[in-house]
């Protein structure tokens, strides 16, 4: 959406009349961020390179965050169709695709506003107060964290997810690209730990009103089904393979649908933005995990031991987790091999939570954030043992 | 290494291209400018000894300086015309150094001077290295380093390939493309001449794919004694850089601070090859070199033979930029460095002049922003480094702790991982800087014990 510099002159003009208020000495230098952030988003700016590499990629930093933005689209409209037909398949009525998608936009705009506007808020106040730019990477987190909430969620609890993300798991570690964790992961965890009662159990997941038969997520019919029959538990909720897969089922707004997570990650792999490595060995890791819970499961244990490993990744939030937040490559490991580790432990670790502890049945997040911990520690023993390698053949 | 069947490195970036609008032109010579100025020091190492006196007359092709020790070589004149003066003048580098202004005759043939011929079949290695010091040849690629200590074989070391870069992996440049269309004879008898002076068994010349024309037409002229072989590899940046090639093609890598010689290869340029194939059988020395003009801001784009020491204020006004022209620099848009002023001349080591107007200037901003370890430096960077980890550590200037834990002194400044950062962080450049710190304290550390 940058705009060309000749079609619009007279509106760079009108800025540039107001640059001096900007600048040190100007009425509002301390607002020059905000300035700066304006002239970034809309123009290209007239500075030039001095020193050496006179071209450049021009896959820049803007690019790949709205690469991934644009990969999102198909989870986001998916979510508001998928939101608004819970709620009215609740409701007992019937579900035109408009109907679903109007009521979808009902209870998911609000929520996406409040996230950019809490989150933006919180950015460009650390940009004013540290005198840094006001960095594109919050359009990110401030679309992903949404996707990762209840329909039901109350605004004020994600303005205060969003603003904790940002705050703490960004900025107090300097900001864009200095943080450990994932801050869209955060937030979520911050309201999952805080307000339980709203990020989790079964009422949450449909924006029916409380009279409705609201259904169960997935993963809690799992967990609670007993033994080896717990396809057939899921069937007699109403929840097939198929649907599964497409997103028919209840669950946070953006990462129902592993369909819509499956164009997503073409989006992000086919532009190279995305870390392939990443996705598949943690889809390898998922079905590990799996086939490991199945082997280890007795014939009392809890459902979800019995799950067949390839329904982990249709279920929760394990595609969009893999797709958006473990690809995060702020968080996640640099280095090749380090990739392939990452995202093979996130899959065991995230069906594991899953499976032992009932209690978590969403375990890629806490998975993902947990992985982001080691991520720099496996990219170490990575470039140790090149080393190490290397110096033996010499 | 070989990949899908094709030889090539690992790692790399694809910049675009660019050659085609000077691909096809033709090599031109290039009119003498009023005053060349020629810097005795076009070579990496002692710079050369001048032999001639202000107000001397010199006839082109005569030596003007006479190398100083090994490491150095000869310079010569590139137009019969008036020493005018010996004096400081400025270079691509940023520093002043020793120049010999030139005035051309303008009445002058500009006959170039014969000098003692060192034929191929009679001549010694040893006469021969001698000779290619004479010449005053060094590589053409852009490093200028003095050929003759290449082929000077140290005791113990042996060489058993000799390969012949004809790369060319930056953007925009076509010389040694022209060179190897046009100049093939001079090509053959240059490796002919490095052959006796090496006594290498075989000979690879490595060619880029987007040069087929070049490749064929080497490949028909083969002449049937010589152990040469054509090998055409996949367009990839920098594949023209010495390590990079004997990776494609051998598979053999290069030790960390070690020489090809380490690895029984011996890397010579396609257009050097060229020279020393023209100049050694008429006992002559480098006086001109081709040169790529090209860029968005000039308007005579081309492959020109530009006599050495040609100013590029001259340079620009005989091809004629546009009004937009905003930045100019000397080499490729990869390693080649901006301009900063039009007095600084042509040498030895400049394969390419290009112009840029404002609006690829701009594609190049300045903005930097924070690392998000996105890690497209690891993906590109060919010697296998951390730019990530050593652009994060020069931010503090940590230069020791580059050179020690993280190679520093292994970059050769490709810039590959400048060129993918998309956060647009000047990572090379850092480590320009970074390297001379470094230097400089081991200097003074020598000094100082």
């Amino acid at each position: 959406m940058r705009l060309d510099f000749e079609e619009t002159r007279d509106l760079w003009k009108k800025f540039e009349a107001l640059r001096p208020h900007f600048q040190k000495g100007g009425k509002f230098e301390k607002l020059y961020p905000l300035f700066e952030a304006k002239e970034t988003f809309l123009f290209v700016p007239p500075h030039t390179a001095k020193g050496r590499v006179h071209v450049r990629d021009a896959m820049d930093i803007k690019r790949l965050m709205s690469t991934v933005v644009v990969a999102l689209i198909p989870c986001i409209l998916w979510g508001m169709w998928n939101v608004g037909y819970q709620k009215l398949l609740a409701q007992g009525d019937p579900t035109p695709l408009l109907a679903c998608l109007g009521h979808g936009a009902w209870h998911m705009l609000p929520i996406i506003l409040v996230s950019y506007l809490v989150g933006g808020i919180c950015e460009v106040t650390f940009a004013i107060v540290r005198k840094h730019e006001i960095n594109e990477g919050f359009l990110v987190t401030g679309m992903l964290f949404p996707l990762v909430c209840p329909p039901t969620l109350p605004l004020w609890m994600v303005a205060g997810g969003i603003a904790f993300g940002t705050i703490i798991g960004k900025e107090v570690f300097g900001g864009t690209g200095m943080n450990i964790l994932n801050p869209a992961l955060t937030a979520r965890a911050f309201v999952f730990f805080a307000y339980p009662a709203h990020m989790s159990g079964d009422a949450v997941w449909s924006a029916a009103g409380p009279d409705a038969v609201t259904g169960a997520t997935p993963l809690a019919v799992a967990a609670a089904a007993h033994g080896p029959g717990v396809v057939t538990a899921l069937g007699a909720q109403g929840i097939t393979y198929r649907d599964s897969f497409l997103g028919l089922i209840p669950g946070s707004m953006g990462e129902v649908s592993a369909l819509a997570c499956l164009i997503g990650a073409l989006i992000l792999v086919g532009t190279g933005v995305g870390a392939w490595r990443i996705m598949i060995s943690m889809i390898a890791g998922g079905l590990a995990g799996g086939f490991l819970m199945n082997a280890s499961a007795g014939a009392t244990s809890a459902g979800i031991m019995h799950l067949p490993p390839h329904w982990h990744l249709v279920l929760g939030g394990f595609a969009f987790g893999t797709v958006y937040m473990a690809t995060d490559p702020v968080s996640a490991a640099a280095t090749h091999t380090g990739k392939l580790i990452y995202g093979f432990l996130t899959g065991v670790l995230a069906v594991l939570i899953r499976a032992v502890n009932p209690a978590y049945p969403e375990g890629v997040m806490l998975a993902i954030l947990f992985m982001n911990v080691f991520a720099p520690l496996i990219d170490h023993f990575v470039v140790q043992s090149n080393v190490k390698r290397r110096l033996a053949r010499v | 290494m070989r990949l899908m069947g094709w030889k090539t490195f690992r790692h790399g970036v694809h910049p675009p291209e660019l050659k085609d609008e000077t691909s096809g032109l033709p090599i031109r010579q290039f009119p003498f400018a009023p005053v060349l100025i020629v810097p005795l020091s076009q070579h990496l190492g002692k710079p050369a000894l001048p032999l001639v006196q202000e107000g001397q007359e010199v006839l082109r092709g005569q030596r003007l300086a006479k190398a100083d020790g090994f490491f150095s070589v000869s310079m010569h004149a590139p137009a019969s015309g008036v020493v005018r003066r010996i004096g400081l003048a400025p270079s691509i580098s940023g520093r002043m150094t020793t120049a010999v202004f030139l005035e051309p005759f303008p009445g002058s043939t500009q006959e170039v001077l014969e000098g003692t011929p060192c034929p191929v079949d009679t001549a010694t290695p040893d006469e021969i290295i001698a000779a290619i010091q004479d010449a005053g040849v060094v590589g053409l690629g852009g490093a200028a380093f003095p050929t003759h200590v290449k082929l000077k074989i140290p005791e113990g070391k042996s060489v058993d390939t000799l390969i012949i870069n004809g790369v060319e992996c930056e953007p925009y440049l076509t010389t040694d493309h022209r060179v190897m269309l046009e100049q093939r004879e001079d090509i053959y008898l240059g490796i002919r001449y490095l052959l006796k002076a090496t006594s290498v068994e075989r000979v690879i010349i490595g060619v880029e794919a987007n040069k087929p024309d070049a490749a064929r037409h080497l490949r028909e002229g083969l002449p049937t004694d010589l152990p040469v072989t054509v090998s055409v590899l996949p367009v990839k940046y920098p594949q023209g850089a010495e390590k990079m090639l004997i990776s494609a093609l051998l598979g053999r890598e290069v030790p960390s601070g070690g020489l090809p010689l380490d690895v029984h290869a011996l890397c010579v340029n396609v257009a050097t090859t060229a020279e020393i194939g023209r100049l050694l059988p008429h006992g002559r020395g480098i006086q001109e070199r081709a040169i790529t003009i090209t860029g968005p801001a000039v308007r005579e784009k081309g492959n020109y033979r530009i006599p050495m020491g040609t100013p590029l204020r001259f340079l620009l006004e005989q091809v004629g930029v546009t009004d937009e022209v905003h930045r100019v620099f000397l080499g490729g848009p990869m390693m080649g460095h901006a301009a900063s002023n039009l007095d600084i001349s042509i040498t030895k080591g400049t394969s390419g002049v290009v112009a840029f107007t404002g609006v690829e200037s701009d594609r190049t901003h300045d903005r930097e922003y924070p690392c998000i370890r996105c890690g497209y430096c690891l993906d590109a960077c060919p010697l296998f480094l951390d730019p990530c980890k050593l652009g994060a550590l020069a931010r503090n200037e940590e230069h020791a702790v580059m050179a020690e834990e993280f190679h520093l002194m292994d970059c050769f400044e490709c810039g590959a991982c400048s060129f993918v950062c998309p956060s647009h962080i000047p990572l090379v450049q850092r480590f320009r800087v970074a390297k001379g710190a470094v230097r400089k304290k081991a200097a003074l550390e020598k000094a100082a014990s």
